[in-house]
């Protein structure tokens, strides 16, 4: 079937980038396995989805904000992903990781997703603004304050800035 | 380094294994189902816009600000045209503004409110039985004793928003918010660990309470939640403005000396221009036929501080696009343009005496109505004028002759309106009824 070849295609070049993304914006395994399945959905909903590969990735990353966005309604709590939840990270011993990865998931939403954009996918500035619609000089605040904020979190831990 | 670390970190999770699995059988099944997409295709683009406007004004406010008179320069417009009871100590003023980006919208000296719709999910919520809004009300002012609200559909709720808590004292609000009935939820939100406490509880249409500055009152209206997909978020956001559309809306502040101001408003659903004014300020007004509204929202015309105009041109309904009202490519048009055939009659907008009446290059052939209460309008580019200097002018009286006689492509009246010298968008001083005639193109 050509729609579930399209699918499994995508899944398996992109897959890891949405979940990792949505893992990073709702610290919580549950939500980010709802956020990813209902990206991939919507992608089949899409009239015209045969964009080229960073066009495609642009609308994953944008869909999954959004997804994430609705998903966040109402929280009793949104306390920080424990790293032994998540199964490839649950073997840590390395304490500075650990406490990496829970900075960051301190880290206010609108910190966190720039953080992650930049940093774990690799995206500048720039193309991080125009992912999420804003001026990429707020991209560079909020990339500022992340970085003063996990320093002070990691108490003086030396970023390489 | 931190980027790399984190990069590494991350790189090593994966997506879990049944789960592409179960993306694709999900898809099968919504394939048999044959599921299509809504209609609503109207409303896209303007909510679109709301989806964008969602990050720099996440709270636009409809602030309600209560100041004692003389401490402020700002008065109530209905005030200096009506007798001032000598009594009344405390008088209104209003502001909107956005407390996510700290951007304040500059008081529509008309008494209008505007509120654009939150999209923050944090803030704006709907349920199995009902939707807050995230439209918020917020009083402001000194020896203010107690507040009502009275909305003739739908209901208010209370809006509370405290940071920086310890675990402890959040748990405590969560736990006496409860007891009263409300819906409230505490999250880990600061960087040092705090945490953020947030209430809304339904209140009921009336509402009579102690003054406290830290509550603000949001709307509430009898709109389930429709589901998490896009349009269906687009649907529930649209259901909840027509809810409010036309309702009835008063706010009563009862000061510690006794005294009592009440502020009256008519709501109405539906797109939202965005203009500048000239100390950099922004209106949001209702976007006429023709435009395109930067956000959707409501917004609530006073109907105890409003002053409204007569339309000043015979026969034209039309507003210029191609020089709008506001600030635009580092010049400031001070007011609209009316495009009509050359000597349409121009007519007062309101009572008044003429105050001026003169030529200049830029302008050409104008003229000046005083209106009172430092309210002003101006109407240039006339062909003749019809009225003198001191002459008492009535509302939908004849006083000019629509020209090009200045600085001008076509014939056009250029009309100003100025409250205490300072330009404002002549929009806010039409009411519903003409602004529902005007289109702008």
């Amino acid at each position: 079937m050509e729609q579930e070849r399209f699918l499994r295609d995508v899944m398996a070049a992109h897959g890891d980038m949405v979940y990792r993304l949505a893992l990073c914006r709702m610290q919580n395994v549950q939500d980010a396995e709802d956020v990813y399945q209902d990206v991939f959905l919507r992608l089949l909903q899409e009239p015209d989805r045969n964009w080229d590969g960073e066009h495609l990735k642009a609308w994953l990353i944008r869909t999954a904000l959004n997804r994430c966005a609705d998903l966040h309604r109402f929280r009793l709590r949104r306390p920080v992903l424990p790293l032994e939840a998540v199964p490839e990270l649950a073997g840590e011993t390395d304490r500075q990781a650990a406490e990496l990865w829970e900075a960051v998931g301190r880290l206010p939403e609108k910190l966190r997703t720039v953080v992650h954009l930049h940093y774990a996918e690799g995206y500048g500035t720039e193309e991080t603004a125009r992912l999420l619609g804003v001026p990429a000089a707020t991209v560079r605040t909020r990339l500022r304050r992340a970085r003063l904020k996990l320093k002070d979190l990691l108490g003086g831990y030396d970023d390489g800035e | 380094m931190m980027e790399n670390d984190y990069r590494k970190l991350t790189e090593r999770i994966t997506v879990p294994d049944e789960l592409n699995g179960r993306v694709l059988d999900a898809a099968r099944r919504t394939e048999r189902a044959g599921t299509s997409r809504p209609a609503g295709r109207r409303w896209r683009p303007l909510l679109r816009g709301a989806v964008c406007a969602a990050c720099a004004l996440a709270l636009v406010l409809g602030t309600v600000t209560l100041v004692p008179a003389g401490e402020s320069g700002r008065t109530a417009p209905a005030a200096s045209g009506a007798p001032v009871m000598s009594s009344l100590q405390y008088t209104f003023g209003l502001t909107a503004l956005a407390a996510d980006t700290g951007e304040t919208a500059a008081p529509n000296a008309n008494g209008g409110l505007a509120f654009a719709l939150g999209m923050d999910p944090e803030r704006r919520i709907s349920t199995g039985s009902g939707s807050y809004t995230g439209c918020l009300l917020e009083l402001t002012g000194q020896g203010i004793r107690q507040v009502s609200l009275t909305l003739d559909r739908g209901e208010f709720y209370r809006w509370r928003e405290q940071t920086g808590l310890t675990e402890q004292e959040a748990e405590t609000l969560m736990l006496s918010c409860k007891a009263g009935g409300g819906t409230c939820h505490m999250t880990q939100e600061g960087a040092d660990g705090s945490w953020t406490f947030r209430e809304m509880t339904r209140l009921g249409a009336q509402v009579t309470e102690d003054y406290d500055p830290a509550v603000r009152y949001g709307l509430w209206v009898d709109v389930p939640w429709g589901g998490s997909r896009e349009q269906d978020i687009e649907a529930t956001v649209r259901a909840c403005l027509d809810a409010l559309d036309g309702a009835a809306l008063e706010v009563t502040a009862l000061f510690e000396d006794g005294a009592e101001r009440s502020a009256r408003y008519r709501l109405s659903a539906g797109a939202l221009s965005r203009t500048e004014n000239e100390d950099g300020s922004v209106s949001l007004l209702p976007a006429l036929e023709g435009e395109t509204g930067a956000y959707c929202g409501l917004y609530a015309a006073s109907e105890t501080d409003s002053r409204w105009f007569a339309w000043p041109v015979e026969g034209s309904r039309t507003v210029s696009l191609s020089f709008p009202y506001g600030a635009a490519n580092g010049r400031f048009h001070s007011g609209i343009d009316i495009p009509a055939e050359q000597g349409t009659p121009v007519l007062a907008a309101a009572d008044g005496t003429v105050a001026e009446a003169g030529y200049s290059a830029e302008r050409g052939n104008y003229l000046v109505v005083d209106h009172g209460g430092g309210l002003t309008t101006l109407y240039g580019q006339c062909l003749h004028i019809d009225a003198a200097e001191g002459d008492t002018v009535k509302a939908g009286e004849r006083i000019a002759a629509v020209g090009s006689t200045g600085m001008s492509t076509g014939p056009h009246l250029h009309f100003e309106v100025r409250q205490d010298g300072q330009a404002q968008n002549p929009v806010a001083y039409f009411d519903s009824a003409i602004r529902e005639t005007l289109r702008a193109e």
